[in-house]
Protein backbone atom coordinates (compact mmCIF):
# COMPACT_ATOMS: atom_id res chain seq x y z
CA UNK A 1 0.00 0.00 0.00
CA UNK A 2 2.91 2.31 0.57
CA UNK A 3 3.50 2.54 -3.18
CA UNK A 4 -0.03 3.75 -3.70
CA UNK A 5 0.58 6.53 -1.20
CA UNK A 6 3.92 7.39 -2.77
CA UNK A 7 2.27 7.67 -6.18
CA UNK A 8 -0.47 9.79 -4.70
CA UNK A 9 2.10 12.07 -3.11
CA UNK A 10 3.96 12.32 -6.40
CA UNK A 11 0.71 13.28 -8.09
CA UNK A 12 0.47 16.07 -5.55
CA UNK A 13 3.99 17.19 -6.40
CA UNK A 14 5.96 15.67 -3.53
CA UNK A 15 9.66 15.64 -4.39
CA UNK A 16 10.35 13.48 -1.37
CA UNK A 17 7.94 10.79 -2.60
CA UNK A 18 9.53 10.73 -6.05
CA UNK A 19 12.94 10.42 -4.41
CA UNK A 20 11.68 7.51 -2.33
CA UNK A 21 10.31 5.71 -5.37
CA UNK A 22 13.61 6.22 -7.16
CA UNK A 23 15.69 4.95 -4.25
CA UNK A 24 13.35 2.01 -3.71
CA UNK A 25 13.43 0.70 -7.28
CA UNK A 26 16.51 2.09 -8.99
CA UNK A 27 18.56 -1.08 -8.41
CA UNK A 28 15.87 -3.39 -9.79
CA UNK A 29 15.36 -1.19 -12.82
CA UNK A 30 19.05 -0.83 -13.54
CA UNK A 31 19.69 -4.55 -13.10
CA UNK A 32 16.97 -5.34 -15.63
CA UNK A 33 18.20 -2.70 -18.06
CA UNK A 34 21.81 -3.84 -17.75
CA UNK A 35 20.86 -7.50 -18.17
CA UNK A 36 18.83 -6.64 -21.26
CA UNK A 37 21.21 -4.19 -22.89
CA UNK A 38 24.56 -5.32 -21.54
CA UNK A 39 25.64 -1.72 -21.41
CA UNK A 40 25.66 0.55 -18.38
CA UNK A 41 25.28 3.89 -20.12
CA UNK A 42 22.39 2.64 -22.27
CA UNK A 43 20.80 1.14 -19.14
CA UNK A 44 21.15 4.45 -17.33
CA UNK A 45 19.50 6.22 -20.28
CA UNK A 46 16.59 3.78 -20.23
CA UNK A 47 15.99 4.16 -16.48
CA UNK A 48 16.31 7.93 -16.85
CA UNK A 49 13.70 7.98 -19.61
CA UNK A 50 11.38 5.69 -17.66
CA UNK A 51 11.44 8.00 -14.62
CA UNK A 52 10.97 11.15 -16.65
CA UNK A 53 8.07 9.61 -18.59
CA UNK A 54 6.57 8.31 -15.35
CA UNK A 55 6.52 11.85 -13.96
CA UNK A 56 5.19 13.31 -17.20
CA UNK A 57 2.30 10.86 -17.18
CA UNK A 58 1.57 11.20 -13.45
CA UNK A 59 -1.58 13.26 -13.95
CA UNK A 60 -3.30 10.42 -15.78
CA UNK A 61 -1.45 7.58 -14.07
CA UNK A 62 -3.40 5.20 -11.90
CA UNK A 63 -1.68 2.37 -10.09
CA UNK A 64 -3.68 -0.81 -10.55
CA UNK A 65 -1.00 -3.44 -9.87
CA UNK A 66 2.46 -3.25 -8.38
CA UNK A 67 4.53 -0.15 -9.00
CA UNK A 68 7.67 -2.24 -9.31
CA UNK A 69 6.04 -4.41 -11.98
CA UNK A 70 4.85 -1.34 -13.85
CA UNK A 71 8.27 0.33 -13.82
CA UNK A 72 10.06 -2.90 -14.79
CA UNK A 73 7.68 -3.34 -17.75
CA UNK A 74 8.42 0.24 -18.80
CA UNK A 75 12.14 -0.51 -18.61
CA UNK A 76 11.68 -3.68 -20.68
CA UNK A 77 9.68 -1.78 -23.32
CA UNK A 78 12.24 0.99 -23.55
CA UNK A 79 15.13 -1.45 -23.60
CA UNK A 80 13.43 -3.29 -26.48
CA UNK A 81 13.19 -0.04 -28.43
CA UNK A 82 16.79 0.82 -27.64
CA UNK A 83 17.84 -2.61 -28.80
CA UNK A 84 15.88 -2.26 -32.05
CA UNK A 85 17.41 1.15 -32.70
CA UNK A 86 20.84 -0.26 -32.03
CA UNK A 87 20.21 -3.12 -34.45
CA UNK A 88 19.09 -0.68 -37.14
CA UNK A 89 22.24 1.37 -36.60
CA UNK A 90 24.42 -1.71 -36.84
CA UNK A 91 22.78 -2.60 -40.14
CA UNK A 92 23.76 0.78 -41.58
CA UNK A 93 27.08 1.50 -39.92
CA UNK A 94 29.79 -1.16 -39.77
CA UNK A 95 29.56 -2.79 -36.36
CA UNK A 96 32.02 -1.13 -33.98
CA UNK A 97 33.99 -3.36 -31.67
CA UNK A 98 31.43 -4.03 -28.93
CA UNK A 99 33.14 -5.08 -25.73
CA UNK A 100 32.24 -8.56 -24.57
CA UNK A 101 30.73 -7.08 -21.44
CA UNK A 102 30.38 -3.34 -21.37
CA UNK A 103 28.75 -3.57 -17.96
CA UNK A 104 32.14 -4.44 -16.51
CA UNK A 105 33.34 -1.71 -14.23
CA UNK A 106 35.47 0.32 -16.57
CA UNK A 107 36.59 3.92 -16.26
CA UNK A 108 32.99 5.17 -16.07
CA UNK A 109 32.00 4.69 -12.45
CA UNK A 110 28.55 6.24 -12.54
CA UNK A 111 27.05 2.76 -12.15
CA UNK A 112 29.05 -0.02 -10.54
CA UNK A 113 27.89 -3.60 -11.07
CA UNK A 114 28.72 -6.31 -8.58
CA UNK A 115 30.28 -9.57 -9.69
CA UNK A 116 26.96 -11.40 -10.00
CA UNK A 117 25.46 -8.71 -12.20
CA UNK A 118 28.50 -8.78 -14.45
CA UNK A 119 28.18 -12.55 -14.68
CA UNK A 120 24.45 -12.26 -15.37
CA UNK A 121 24.99 -9.63 -18.02
CA UNK A 122 27.68 -11.65 -19.81
CA UNK A 123 25.44 -14.71 -19.83
CA UNK A 124 22.36 -12.78 -20.95
CA UNK A 125 24.28 -11.08 -23.76
CA UNK A 126 24.71 -14.49 -25.35
CA UNK A 127 20.96 -15.09 -25.55
CA UNK A 128 18.75 -13.78 -28.35
CA UNK A 129 17.07 -10.60 -27.13
CA UNK A 130 13.56 -12.11 -27.05
CA UNK A 131 14.66 -14.94 -24.78
CA UNK A 132 16.66 -12.58 -22.56
CA UNK A 133 13.66 -10.37 -22.00
CA UNK A 134 11.31 -13.21 -21.10
CA UNK A 135 13.77 -14.80 -18.67
CA UNK A 136 14.36 -11.48 -16.92
CA UNK A 137 10.71 -10.42 -16.82
CA UNK A 138 9.65 -13.79 -15.49
CA UNK A 139 12.32 -13.99 -12.82
CA UNK A 140 12.95 -10.40 -11.85
CA UNK A 141 9.59 -8.77 -12.37
CA UNK A 142 7.76 -11.97 -11.35
CA UNK A 143 5.55 -11.53 -14.42
CA UNK A 144 3.40 -14.43 -15.56
CA UNK A 145 3.87 -15.82 -19.07
CA UNK A 146 0.40 -14.56 -19.88
CA UNK A 147 1.33 -10.98 -18.89
CA UNK A 148 4.64 -11.20 -20.75
CA UNK A 149 2.90 -12.58 -23.83
CA UNK A 150 0.37 -9.75 -23.73
CA UNK A 151 3.05 -7.08 -23.33
CA UNK A 152 5.05 -8.47 -26.25
CA UNK A 153 2.11 -9.29 -28.49
CA UNK A 154 2.98 -13.00 -28.72
CA UNK A 155 1.18 -16.16 -27.69
CA UNK A 156 1.63 -17.65 -24.23
CA UNK A 157 3.10 -20.80 -25.76
CA UNK A 158 5.69 -18.77 -27.66
CA UNK A 159 6.61 -16.96 -24.46
CA UNK A 160 6.98 -20.27 -22.63
CA UNK A 161 9.09 -21.88 -25.31
CA UNK A 162 11.34 -18.83 -25.60
CA UNK A 163 11.77 -18.98 -21.83
CA UNK A 164 12.66 -22.70 -21.96
CA UNK A 165 15.18 -22.20 -24.77
CA UNK A 166 16.66 -19.25 -22.94
CA UNK A 167 16.97 -21.17 -19.72
CA UNK A 168 18.62 -24.17 -21.42
CA UNK A 169 21.12 -21.92 -23.10
CA UNK A 170 21.83 -20.06 -19.88
CA UNK A 171 22.49 -23.35 -18.11
CA UNK A 172 25.11 -24.24 -20.72
CA UNK A 173 26.68 -20.80 -20.55
CA UNK A 174 26.88 -20.81 -16.77
CA UNK A 175 28.24 -24.40 -16.75
CA UNK A 176 30.95 -23.39 -19.20
CA UNK A 177 31.76 -20.36 -17.09
CA UNK A 178 32.03 -22.55 -14.00
CA UNK A 179 34.39 -24.95 -15.81
CA UNK A 180 36.69 -22.07 -16.73
CA UNK B 1 20.26 -26.85 -8.69
CA UNK B 2 17.61 -26.31 -11.39
CA UNK B 3 18.60 -23.76 -14.08
CA UNK B 4 15.60 -21.62 -13.13
CA UNK B 5 16.70 -21.53 -9.47
CA UNK B 6 20.23 -20.82 -10.54
CA UNK B 7 19.27 -17.83 -12.65
CA UNK B 8 16.94 -16.61 -9.94
CA UNK B 9 19.76 -16.77 -7.41
CA UNK B 10 22.03 -14.87 -9.77
CA UNK B 11 19.40 -12.17 -10.28
CA UNK B 12 18.76 -11.93 -6.54
CA UNK B 13 22.43 -11.51 -5.83
CA UNK B 14 22.90 -8.96 -8.59
CA UNK B 15 23.36 -5.43 -7.41
CA UNK B 16 24.33 -2.01 -8.68
CA UNK B 17 25.75 1.01 -6.97
CA UNK B 18 24.93 4.35 -8.53
CA UNK B 19 27.13 7.40 -8.21
CA UNK B 20 25.64 10.69 -7.12
CA UNK B 21 26.24 11.81 -10.71
CA UNK B 22 23.92 9.11 -12.06
CA UNK B 23 21.36 9.75 -9.32
CA UNK B 24 21.42 13.47 -10.02
CA UNK B 25 20.93 12.89 -13.70
CA UNK B 26 18.03 10.45 -13.42
CA UNK B 27 16.28 11.83 -10.37
CA UNK B 28 17.25 15.44 -11.09
CA UNK B 29 15.55 15.39 -14.49
CA UNK B 30 12.51 13.59 -13.08
CA UNK B 31 12.23 16.20 -10.30
CA UNK B 32 12.54 18.96 -12.85
CA UNK B 33 9.56 17.51 -14.71
CA UNK B 34 7.69 17.16 -11.43
CA UNK B 35 8.21 20.89 -10.83
CA UNK B 36 6.86 21.62 -14.31
CA UNK B 37 3.85 19.47 -13.55
CA UNK B 38 3.31 21.39 -10.30
CA UNK B 39 3.57 24.72 -12.10
CA UNK B 40 1.08 23.52 -14.69
CA UNK B 41 -1.28 22.43 -11.96
CA UNK B 42 -0.84 25.71 -10.12
CA UNK B 43 -1.74 27.61 -13.25
CA UNK B 44 -5.01 25.75 -13.51
CA UNK B 45 -5.88 25.59 -9.80
CA UNK B 46 -4.31 28.77 -8.45
CA UNK B 47 -6.56 29.14 -5.40
CA UNK B 48 -5.55 25.75 -4.07
CA UNK B 49 -2.07 26.87 -2.98
CA UNK B 50 -2.42 27.11 0.69
CA UNK B 51 -0.18 27.85 3.59
CA UNK B 52 -0.63 26.17 6.90
CA UNK B 53 -2.29 28.30 9.45
CA UNK B 54 -3.32 25.65 11.88
CA UNK B 55 -0.74 22.91 11.95
CA UNK B 56 -0.98 21.25 15.34
CA UNK B 57 -2.39 21.67 18.78
CA UNK B 58 -5.05 23.67 20.41
CA UNK B 59 -2.71 26.55 21.20
CA UNK B 60 -2.68 27.47 17.55
CA UNK B 61 -6.44 27.39 17.32
CA UNK B 62 -6.71 30.74 19.00
CA UNK B 63 -4.32 32.19 16.46
CA UNK B 64 -6.27 30.55 13.65
CA UNK B 65 -9.51 31.92 14.99
CA UNK B 66 -7.96 35.37 15.24
CA UNK B 67 -6.80 35.13 11.64
CA UNK B 68 -10.21 33.91 10.61
CA UNK B 69 -11.78 36.95 12.22
CA UNK B 70 -9.36 39.26 10.44
CA UNK B 71 -9.99 37.50 7.14
CA UNK B 72 -13.71 37.43 7.57
CA UNK B 73 -13.74 41.02 8.76
CA UNK B 74 -11.86 42.07 5.69
CA UNK B 75 -14.04 40.33 3.14
CA UNK B 76 -17.34 41.81 2.17
CA UNK B 77 -19.34 39.88 -0.35
CA UNK B 78 -22.28 42.21 -0.32
CA UNK B 79 -21.36 45.64 -1.61
CA UNK B 80 -25.05 46.46 -2.00
CA UNK B 81 -25.47 46.45 1.77
CA UNK B 82 -28.97 44.98 2.06
CA UNK B 83 -32.11 46.46 3.49
CA UNK B 84 -32.48 50.10 4.54
CA UNK B 85 -31.77 49.54 8.22
CA UNK B 86 -28.76 47.35 7.37
CA UNK B 87 -30.56 44.26 8.68
CA UNK B 88 -30.45 42.34 5.45
CA UNK B 89 -31.68 39.17 7.13
CA UNK B 90 -35.06 40.78 7.66
CA UNK B 91 -35.52 40.89 3.88
CA UNK B 92 -36.74 37.88 1.87
CA UNK B 93 -34.31 34.93 2.26
CA UNK B 94 -34.79 34.07 -1.42
CA UNK B 95 -32.85 37.22 -2.31
CA UNK B 96 -30.00 37.22 0.20
CA UNK B 97 -29.90 33.41 0.22
CA UNK B 98 -28.97 33.53 -3.42
CA UNK B 99 -26.18 35.95 -2.67
CA UNK B 100 -24.85 33.62 0.03
CA UNK B 101 -25.00 30.69 -2.36
CA UNK B 102 -23.04 32.65 -4.95
CA UNK B 103 -20.44 33.52 -2.31
CA UNK B 104 -20.20 29.88 -1.23
CA UNK B 105 -19.61 28.90 -4.85
CA UNK B 106 -16.45 30.99 -4.88
CA UNK B 107 -15.01 29.26 -1.82
CA UNK B 108 -12.11 26.99 -2.66
CA UNK B 109 -11.52 25.67 0.82
CA UNK B 110 -12.51 25.88 4.44
CA UNK B 111 -11.11 24.91 7.80
CA UNK B 112 -13.24 24.68 10.90
CA UNK B 113 -13.53 23.07 14.31
CA UNK B 114 -16.11 20.44 15.16
CA UNK B 115 -17.12 19.65 18.71
CA UNK B 116 -19.66 17.35 20.30
CA UNK B 117 -21.63 18.27 23.40
CA UNK B 118 -23.44 15.63 25.44
CA UNK B 119 -26.72 16.90 26.88
CA UNK B 120 -27.81 15.07 30.05
CA UNK B 121 -31.39 14.41 31.12
CA UNK B 122 -31.22 17.36 33.57
CA UNK B 123 -30.17 19.67 30.74
CA UNK B 124 -26.55 19.95 31.86
CA UNK B 125 -23.99 19.86 29.09
CA UNK B 126 -20.61 18.15 28.85
CA UNK B 127 -18.33 19.02 25.96
CA UNK B 128 -16.51 15.97 24.70
CA UNK B 129 -12.74 15.99 25.11
CA UNK B 130 -12.57 14.73 21.54
CA UNK B 131 -12.84 17.39 18.89
CA UNK B 132 -11.85 17.78 15.25
CA UNK B 133 -10.35 20.22 12.86
CA UNK B 134 -11.73 19.78 9.37
CA UNK B 135 -9.85 20.82 6.26
CA UNK B 136 -11.93 20.86 3.12
CA UNK B 137 -10.87 21.73 -0.41
CA UNK B 138 -12.72 21.35 -3.68
CA UNK B 139 -11.77 17.70 -4.01
CA UNK B 140 -10.22 16.56 -0.72
CA UNK B 141 -11.09 16.32 2.92
CA UNK B 142 -9.00 15.94 6.04
CA UNK B 143 -10.09 15.46 9.60
CA UNK B 144 -7.66 15.90 12.50
CA UNK B 145 -9.11 14.31 15.62
CA UNK B 146 -7.85 15.56 18.96
CA UNK B 147 -8.34 14.16 22.41
CA UNK B 148 -7.77 17.24 24.54
CA UNK B 149 -4.43 18.59 23.36
CA UNK B 150 -3.34 15.25 21.92
CA UNK B 151 -3.65 14.75 18.18
CA UNK B 152 -5.02 11.20 18.18
CA UNK B 153 -5.83 10.59 14.55
CA UNK B 154 -5.75 12.09 11.08
CA UNK B 155 -8.11 10.96 8.35
CA UNK B 156 -7.71 11.86 4.71
CA UNK B 157 -10.25 11.46 1.92
CA UNK B 158 -8.58 12.16 -1.38
CA UNK B 159 -9.65 11.38 -4.95
CA UNK B 160 -8.24 8.18 -6.38
CA UNK B 161 -9.53 7.43 -9.85
CA UNK B 162 -13.28 7.02 -9.70
CA UNK B 163 -13.27 6.42 -5.94
CA UNK B 164 -11.86 8.03 -2.82
CA UNK B 165 -8.72 6.95 -1.06
CA UNK B 166 -9.45 6.86 2.65
CA UNK B 167 -6.33 6.87 4.73
CA UNK B 168 -6.02 7.28 8.47
CA UNK B 169 -3.14 7.32 10.90
CA UNK B 170 -3.60 6.68 14.61
CA UNK B 171 -0.97 8.30 16.80
CA UNK B 172 -2.28 6.52 19.89
CA UNK B 173 -1.98 3.09 18.25
CA UNK B 174 1.00 3.96 16.05
CA UNK B 175 -0.82 2.49 13.08
CA UNK B 176 -2.20 3.40 9.71
CA UNK B 177 -4.95 1.99 7.54
CA UNK B 178 -5.84 2.69 3.92
CA UNK B 179 -8.58 1.64 1.59
CA UNK B 180 -10.23 2.97 -1.54
CA UNK B 181 -13.95 3.46 -1.29
CA UNK B 182 -16.70 4.48 -3.63
CA UNK B 183 -17.92 8.05 -3.95
CA UNK B 184 -16.63 11.25 -2.43
CA UNK B 185 -16.68 13.01 0.92
CA UNK B 186 -19.87 15.02 0.38
CA UNK B 187 -21.38 14.21 3.78
CA UNK B 188 -18.39 15.68 5.55
CA UNK B 189 -18.27 18.88 3.56
CA UNK B 190 -19.30 21.85 5.73
CA UNK B 191 -19.70 24.09 2.70
CA UNK B 192 -22.19 21.62 1.29
CA UNK B 193 -24.00 21.73 4.61
CA UNK B 194 -24.07 25.52 4.52
CA UNK B 195 -25.64 25.40 1.07
CA UNK B 196 -28.18 22.91 2.35
CA UNK B 197 -29.24 25.21 5.22
CA UNK B 198 -29.31 28.32 3.06
CA UNK B 199 -31.68 26.55 0.68
CA UNK B 200 -33.92 25.79 3.69
CA UNK B 201 -33.91 29.31 5.14
CA UNK B 202 -37.28 30.05 3.58
CA UNK B 203 -38.64 27.45 5.95
CA UNK B 204 -36.69 28.55 9.04
CA UNK B 205 -38.70 28.11 12.24
CA UNK B 206 -37.14 30.85 14.26
CA UNK B 207 -35.00 33.94 13.89
CA UNK B 208 -32.59 33.63 16.80
CA UNK B 209 -31.67 37.29 16.73
CA UNK B 210 -28.25 38.86 16.98
CA UNK B 211 -25.33 37.83 19.15
CA UNK B 212 -21.56 38.07 19.13
CA UNK B 213 -19.69 34.90 18.10
CA UNK B 214 -15.91 34.83 17.82
CA UNK B 215 -15.91 38.61 18.00
CA UNK B 216 -18.33 39.05 15.10
CA UNK B 217 -21.88 40.28 15.21
CA UNK B 218 -23.98 37.37 14.02
CA UNK B 219 -27.56 36.56 13.24
CA UNK B 220 -28.97 33.07 13.71
CA UNK B 221 -31.74 30.95 12.27
CA UNK B 222 -33.28 27.80 13.65
CA UNK B 223 -34.59 25.06 11.36
CA UNK B 224 -36.22 21.87 12.49
CA UNK B 225 -34.58 18.77 11.05
CA UNK B 226 -38.12 17.58 10.41
CA UNK B 227 -38.05 19.95 7.41
CA UNK B 228 -35.77 17.50 5.66
CA UNK B 229 -35.73 13.71 5.58
CA UNK B 230 -37.70 11.64 8.06
CA UNK B 231 -36.27 13.38 11.08
CA UNK B 232 -38.28 14.11 14.22
CA UNK B 233 -39.32 17.71 14.85
CA UNK B 234 -37.26 17.93 18.05
CA UNK B 235 -34.04 17.63 16.14
CA UNK B 236 -33.11 21.24 15.68
CA UNK B 237 -30.39 22.79 13.53
CA UNK B 238 -29.05 26.33 13.79
CA UNK B 239 -26.91 28.40 11.48
CA UNK B 240 -25.33 31.72 12.38
CA UNK B 241 -24.18 34.26 9.81
CA UNK B 242 -21.74 37.12 10.20
CA UNK B 243 -23.93 40.20 9.72
CA UNK B 244 -21.12 41.97 7.90
CA UNK B 245 -19.78 39.31 5.53
CA UNK B 246 -22.97 37.22 5.55
CA UNK B 247 -20.83 34.07 5.67
CA UNK B 248 -21.74 31.31 8.16
CA UNK B 249 -19.72 31.38 11.38
CA UNK B 250 -21.34 28.56 13.29
CA UNK B 251 -23.59 25.56 12.62
CA UNK B 252 -25.25 23.44 15.26
CA UNK B 253 -27.21 20.19 15.26
CA UNK B 254 -29.20 19.71 18.47
CA UNK B 255 -31.12 16.83 19.99
CA UNK B 256 -29.49 13.88 18.24
CA UNK B 257 -29.94 10.59 20.11
CA UNK B 258 -27.08 8.86 21.91
CA UNK B 259 -26.88 5.14 21.17
CA UNK B 260 -28.13 3.02 24.12
CA UNK B 261 -28.62 6.13 26.30
CA UNK B 262 -32.19 7.31 25.62
CA UNK B 263 -32.08 9.96 28.34
CA UNK B 264 -29.23 11.82 26.66
CA UNK B 265 -28.81 13.68 23.40
CA UNK B 266 -25.85 15.21 21.71
CA UNK B 267 -25.19 18.43 19.88
CA UNK B 268 -22.61 18.86 17.11
CA UNK B 269 -21.10 22.29 16.68
CA UNK B 270 -18.98 23.50 13.80
CA UNK B 271 -17.32 26.86 14.34
CA UNK B 272 -14.06 28.80 13.89
CA UNK B 273 -14.56 28.80 10.13
CA UNK B 274 -11.71 30.06 8.04
CA UNK B 275 -12.62 30.64 4.40
CA UNK B 276 -10.03 30.21 1.67
CA UNK B 277 -7.18 29.73 4.13
CA UNK B 278 -3.70 29.31 2.77
CA UNK B 279 -2.59 25.82 3.65
CA UNK B 280 0.64 24.03 2.86
CA UNK B 281 0.56 21.96 -0.31
CA UNK B 282 0.94 18.74 1.70
CA UNK B 283 -2.19 19.27 3.85
CA UNK B 284 -4.12 16.77 1.76
CA UNK B 285 -1.25 14.36 1.16
CA UNK B 286 -1.65 11.27 3.34
CA UNK B 287 1.34 10.44 5.51
CA UNK B 288 2.69 7.30 7.13
CA UNK B 289 4.92 8.23 10.06
CA UNK B 290 8.10 6.20 10.48
CA UNK B 291 7.57 2.96 12.36
CA UNK B 292 3.74 2.93 12.17
CA UNK B 293 2.22 -0.46 11.39
CA UNK B 294 -0.38 -1.13 8.72
CA UNK B 295 -3.46 -2.49 10.50
CA UNK B 296 -7.06 -1.61 11.15
CA UNK B 297 -7.51 0.02 14.60
CA UNK B 298 -10.04 -2.68 15.56
CA UNK B 299 -7.48 -5.42 14.89
CA UNK B 300 -4.92 -3.68 17.08
CA UNK B 301 -7.41 -3.13 19.88
CA UNK B 302 -8.53 -6.78 19.68
CA UNK B 303 -4.98 -8.04 19.80
CA UNK B 304 -4.21 -5.76 22.79
CA UNK B 305 -7.28 -7.03 24.61
CA UNK B 306 -6.23 -10.60 23.89
CA UNK B 307 -2.74 -9.88 25.23
CA UNK B 308 -4.21 -8.38 28.41
CA UNK B 309 -6.43 -11.43 28.98
CA UNK B 310 -3.45 -13.73 28.58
Amino acid sequence: MEDKLLVLKCKRGSRDALGRIYRKYKSDLLILAIALLNEKSAAEDVVHDVFVTFVQSLEKFRLTGSLKGYLLTCVANRARNTNKAKQRQQNVVPNPAVPACSCANGPSQSIICNEELQQLSVAMAQLPYDQREIVMLHHQAAMTFKAIAESQGISVNTAKSRYRYGLDKLRLILDNEAKK
Amino acid sequence: MKPADRIKKLINKSDVTTSSQADNRILGDALEHLEKLKQKKLATTQPNIWRTIMKTGTKKLAAAAAIAIIVLGGVTFWPSGGSDNGKWWLGPPAAWGQEIMAALDTIKGVTCREQTVLVMSDGSEHTSSTWDILYVSSDSYRRDIYDGDFLREIQWYVPDGSGTLQHSIRYDLKSYFTHTGEGGFGNHDPVERMRFYVRLLDEADKLLGETVIEGCNCVGFEISAGKYGDNPENWVDCIWFDTETKLPVRMEKHGRPVTDQPDKTFTTIQDQFDYNPELSADTFIPEVPEGFINAHPDEIKASKEKEQKE
